[in-house]
């Protein structure tokens, strides 16, 4: 290229004076580093306008440099304030995702506990059920045997003992006689226990004749005291051993207690 | 070849404490350059409040905008001129339209400056003397293309030459104020005067 004439078109000087479009300004910066004459022109140009311009200094008005400095302290500041928040709100996001953590893990433990409280109270209100039931059934109890004492400790009730024959001479059962409030009552102190397919059968013996007074169960270990059917004067009461169900005439060489009145 | 930093010149330290992010940067170069800056700027706006919220806004840009500059491509003051220009021709928009001039476009506004006029700051002997010594349509072109930050169309406007005689006649401009410049060997005493100068005010207050 024709240096000389580049230099010569005053392309350098406008590119000194900051009118060129950047395009052509990079073009001028690529020369300058290509060619030393041209940076020099440069230069030359550079050094002419900044003395030109010292010679049109005018002093600033005092304190310029004073607020100039301040201002410049205030957006140093005003810069690095952003930074600021910024932590503080990641601070804060932390802070908040710990919370969430620790309330979460507050309800979880809560949640556990009342499932547990909730487990204990349905195991206590079951165990006061029981207690409730068994209350009952002691009272239900109670009530019964109360009630049999008293019938027991009545002047007109009568305590025929039923004594074991030669089939079961241990043997031995109570039958409690009220002819006032027309009431019977059983009690089975000691049989032999029945074959499967047998039960025992208690009769009365009116007027000579032996009357049905119902079928029942041997329960050893309970001492409970059975009602029976009333008959008005009855000589006797007698146990046999019959059919499962019971039998309408005694079989006498099965009969294990026998209790005159 | 003209140094690009020559010995004296304060640009490389103010250049480093600029890479330093250090202060005393903008105290130093305000020591050096604040006078001819603060020159540019009152050619632009006119008026001695709007140049000096002007000029620290430059100082402020100069200092924010500094890793932006780049020895390669040429001198520092040439830099901070430039923003200088700039940040002017923006305050001076920015306070014509809080007085309520929002019609009035910019160029007006410059060419009714003081470039095609007696320059106004002519008390200085040394200035006057170089001044006096440019021709007048290249004092024009200087003055409206360097302290009017006008650009090639707006300075072919204002002085109703073509478009393309705007590049000629800066070149010739230049050849002429380079010749008249180190006739006079006027860089020391500019400097010195700048410095004179800026004692005087700072011991005037």
């Amino acid at each position: 290229m024709d240096i000389k004439s580049y230099i010569a078109s005053g392309v350098l000087e406008l590119y000194v004076l900051g009118k060129l479009s950047p395009e052509e300004a990079a073009e001028v910066e690529r020369y300058a580093r290509e060619y030393a004459e041209i940076r020099q022109e440069l230069d030359a140009t550079e050094v002419a306008l900044q003395q030109y311009a010292m010679l049109h200094a005018q002093a600033p008005p005092p304190g310029a440099l004073s607020g100039a400095l301040q201002r410049i302290q205030e957006a140093d500041k005003a810069a690095s304030r952003p930074e600021k928040p910024i932590h503080r709100l990641r601070f804060l996001a932390y802070a908040a995702s710990a919370l969430l953590v620790l309330a979460i893990a507050g309800l979880l433990v809560l949640l556990n506990k009342n499932q547990s409280q909730q487990s204990a109270i349905t195991t206590l209100e079951e165990a006061l059920d029981a207690l409730g039931a068994s209350c009952d059934s002691v009272q239900a109890n109670y009530a019964q045997a109360k009630q049999e004492m008293d019938f027991l400790g009545l002047p007109g009730t009568q305590q025929i003992v039923l004594r074991g024959t030669k089939l079961a001479p241990d043997a031995i059962a109570t039958v409690f006689y009220n002819p006032d409030l027309h009431k019977n009552l059983l009690a089975v102190v000691q049989l032999p226990t029945p074959p499967v397919d047998k039960q025992y059968q208690l009769w009365a013996i009116v007027d000579g004749k032996p009357v049905d007074m119902g079928v029942f169960d041997v329960d050893i270990s309970a001492f409970a005291l059975k009602e029976a059917p009333f008959f008005e004067n009855p000589q006797a009461f007698a146990v046999t051993l019959e059919e499962k169900g019971g039998s309408p005439t005694p079989t006498l060489d099965q009969m294990y207690v026998i209790g005159n009145t | 070849m003209v140094e690009r930093t020559s010995p004296t010149s304060p640009d490389q330290e103010i250049i480093h404490l600029l890479e330093q992010r250090d202060q005393r940067a903008v105290t130093m170069l305000y020591e050096h350059y604040s006078g001819a800056l603060y020159g540019i700027i009152l050619r632009i706006v006119g008026s001695e409040v709007v140049a000096e919220e002007a000029l620290q806004e430059a100082l402020l840009k100069i200092w924010q905008k500094a890793e932006q500059y780049d020895p390669e491509k040429g001198r520092l003051f040439t830099w901070m001129a430039q923003l200088c220009r700039n940040t002017a021709v923006d305050t001076l928009r920015s306070s014509q339209f809080k007085k309520g001039n929002k019609t009035e476009s910019l160029p007006d506004i410059v060419y009714n400056n003081s470039a095609l006029s007696e320059n106004p700051v002519t008390s200085d002997p040394a200035l006057r003397k170089v001044v006096g010594q440019l021709e007048e349509k290249n004092r024009q072109i200087i003055d409206l293309l360097y302290f009017q930050d006008l650009t090639q169309k707006e300075a072919s406007e204002a002085l109703g030459i073509p478009l393309g005689t705007v590049k000629t006649r800066a070149r010739k401009a230049m050849e002429q104020l380079r010749k008249v410049l180190s006739n006079e060997l006027l860089w020391w005493c500019a400097i010195s005067l700048t410095t004179f100068e800026l004692m005087i005010s700072y011991l005037g207050h």
